[in-house]
């Protein structure tokens, strides 16, 4: 696998759906909206919690396979 | 074509990495509020030059006009003009519908939901047309966000309900409409100010956020850098622009969800009585919510409200455009940029994942944007080849009114949705330290928004 391929948006932990995105911060739909622009392919990695660039990003935990029982649950 | 899912996983989610590219042209709202925009606009063109105005009038129809005394007259003038609901109803679940099941939203949830908020929207457009409306302050905006704020928290809306309630997607499609009756040489002659106070506060608050946040409650500095951008810039969207820029925590995010959509809803409802305490032109009163309200959507019905307060709605939500859309949000892709280079240059590597790139500015870019400047430059065009007799006789009420009711409704869908999103159970606890780091820099923005617009450009704006 490339290290392109090995990018946070084709992790398996990685939660970049508008729907999903908008489920996993409850509110965000208020004022904001995750099908909009702005957000780019910004999603959120649930392996570290934290918020990534899908095509930009990459770290040494990238799963491409389905996460082990222990890791967090995707929406 | 690839399913919804299937390109949403393409372009992120699933097994290629890559930008979504030419596939942002249909799944992101922005650009399906240029499509439906300028669709109507061209629509309307072609009617009024057709003479069949009449189609474009009737899809328009609502009772915020009528100021009406009676309930018999409401209700002569929804028995008279029943058919009229119908075909506009469907005319809206149509074209919502079908560009939300695009995006990926559930139709068969879409649809309860957008019964529901239509329903609402007329109800709200009655109350707007009573003739004492005005002497109560039920202001159309005020009322919606109100009534679904009771709704939402007393009456426990699924989840599921917001499939139709999507405030930024209305108020995107509003913005688009407007630019019909914005001329592009107002949108040239008084952008160039508003960018420059804009970008002045912006800054200022932003790092008055920042190092409040950090230096004096010593709080985590990509939670200073989201709250900072989300007070600054356009609230909870600049908020998650920068997010994977400084790879923020979801909790960070979350806390810039609550503090925006709080400060927000408190804005919406004062901003609008001392602008009118203050006795503010309503373009200056207009400039001044756009240098202070975080989001479109909830300054977009402080203007609108303050602008019906003092009788020149057109005026207060025009000059609001210019300083928080063009002045404001344009450059989120920048600030983006600028985070990621912070964050990768200044602090810790081991913090951060990429590197800046230039290329976000256009993939940030709030392309709804675009369809406003399209839209304003196609009206002018249009209309400068009437007289002024022509103009006011035929284009203005057969065209341009028409399509301003179209842009009333999409804003009523917008106010109605952020009450009925509100839910005050869903929002995150926020520490006193981050309340107050965010709440310092928004007095500072309100009070240099203040100063700036009232005796720096008072006399400019109140010109517009």
């Amino acid at each position: 696998m490339s290290p392109a391929q090995r990018r946070c948006g084709a992790c398996r932990f990685f939660t970049g759906t508008p729907a999903a995105l908008e489920r996993a911060v409850p509110g965000l739909n208020i004022l904001s909206s995750a099908y909009g622009s702005v957000r780019g392919d910004t999603g959120l990695c649930e392996r570290h919690d934290t918020f990534v660039t899908g095509a930009a990003h990459a770290c040494a935990a990238f799963a491409a396979e389905a996460p082990n029982r222990d890791a967090p649950s995707r929406n | 074509m690839a399913t919804t899912q299937e390109a949403w996983n393409e372009s992120g989610e699933g097994r290629q990495p890559s930008r979504m590219g030419w596939k942002e042209l249909y799944l992101k709202e922005d650009w399906w509020a240029v499509w439906l925009g300028l669709g109507m606009m061209v629509l309307a063109i072609l009617f009024f030059q057709a003479g069949g105005s009449g189609v474009l009038k009737a899809l328009a129809i609502n009772p915020g006009g009528l100021k009406w005394s009676s309930l018999d007259q409401l209700a002569a003038h929804f028995s008279q003009n029943a058919h009229l609901y119908v075909y506009q109803f469907l005319f809206w679940l149509a074209i919502f519908g079908v560009s939300t099941r695009v995006m990926g939203v559930s139709l068969a949830q879409f649809i309860p939901s957008f019964i529901v908020l239509y329903l609402l929207s007329i109800v709200m457009f009655a109350i707007a047309g009573w003739a004492n409306a005005a002497k109560f302050n039920l202001e159309a905006p005020l009322v919606a966000l109100i009534l679904g704020l009771v709704i939402a928290n007393v009456f426990r809306l699924p989840k599921w309900t917001d499939s139709a309630f999507r405030v930024e997607y209305y108020i995107k499609l509003s913005i688009v409409l407007l630019g019909a009756t914005f001329p592009i040489t107002l949108v040239l002659t008084a952008g160039p100010v508003a960018i420059a106070q804009a970008t002045l506060i912006s800054l200022v608050t932003c790092l008055v956020i920042f190092f409040v946040a950090t230096r004096a409650f010593g709080l985590d500095r990509r939670l200073a850098a989201v709250i900072g951008v989300g007070g600054a810039v356009c609230g909870v969207s600049a908020s998650m622009a920068i997010a994977a820029s400084v790879n923020a925590k979801k909790e960070h995010l979350y806390t810039s969800v609550t503090l925006v959509v709080v400060w927000a809803l408190v804005m919406i409802l004062v901003l609008p009585f001392i602008s009118r305490g203050l006795g503010l032109h309503p373009g200056v009163a207009g400039a001044w919510i756009g240098t202070s309200e975080f989001a479109d959507a909830a300054g977009f019905a402080a203007a609108s409200t303050y602008g019906k307060m003092a009788g020149n709605e057109e005026v207060a939500v025009k000059a609001f455009v210019l300083m928080k859309v063009i002045g404001r949000d344009l450059w989120i892709g920048i600030w983006s940029i600028v985070w990621a280079a912070i964050a990768t240059i200044v602090w810790e590597k081991k913090e951060t994942g990429r590197a800046p790139d230039a290329r976000e500015i256009w993939w940030r870019f709030p392309k709804f944007v675009i369809g406003f400047f399209a839209a304003s430059m196609l009206m002018t065009a249009f209309t400068g080849a009437f007289t002024a007799a022509e103009f006011n006789g035929a284009v203005r009420p057969n065209l341009l009114l028409p399509l301003a009711s179209l842009r009333t409704w999409a804003f009523i869908f917008c106010f109605l949705s952020i009450g009925l999103t509100t839910r005050f159970r869903d929002l995150h606890a926020v520490g006193w330290k981050t309340f107050w780091a965010f709440t310092i820099g928004v007095a500072v923005n309100v009070l240099l928004g203040y100063f700036l617009s009232v005796h720096v450009f008072g006399s400019y704006w109140a010109a517009l």
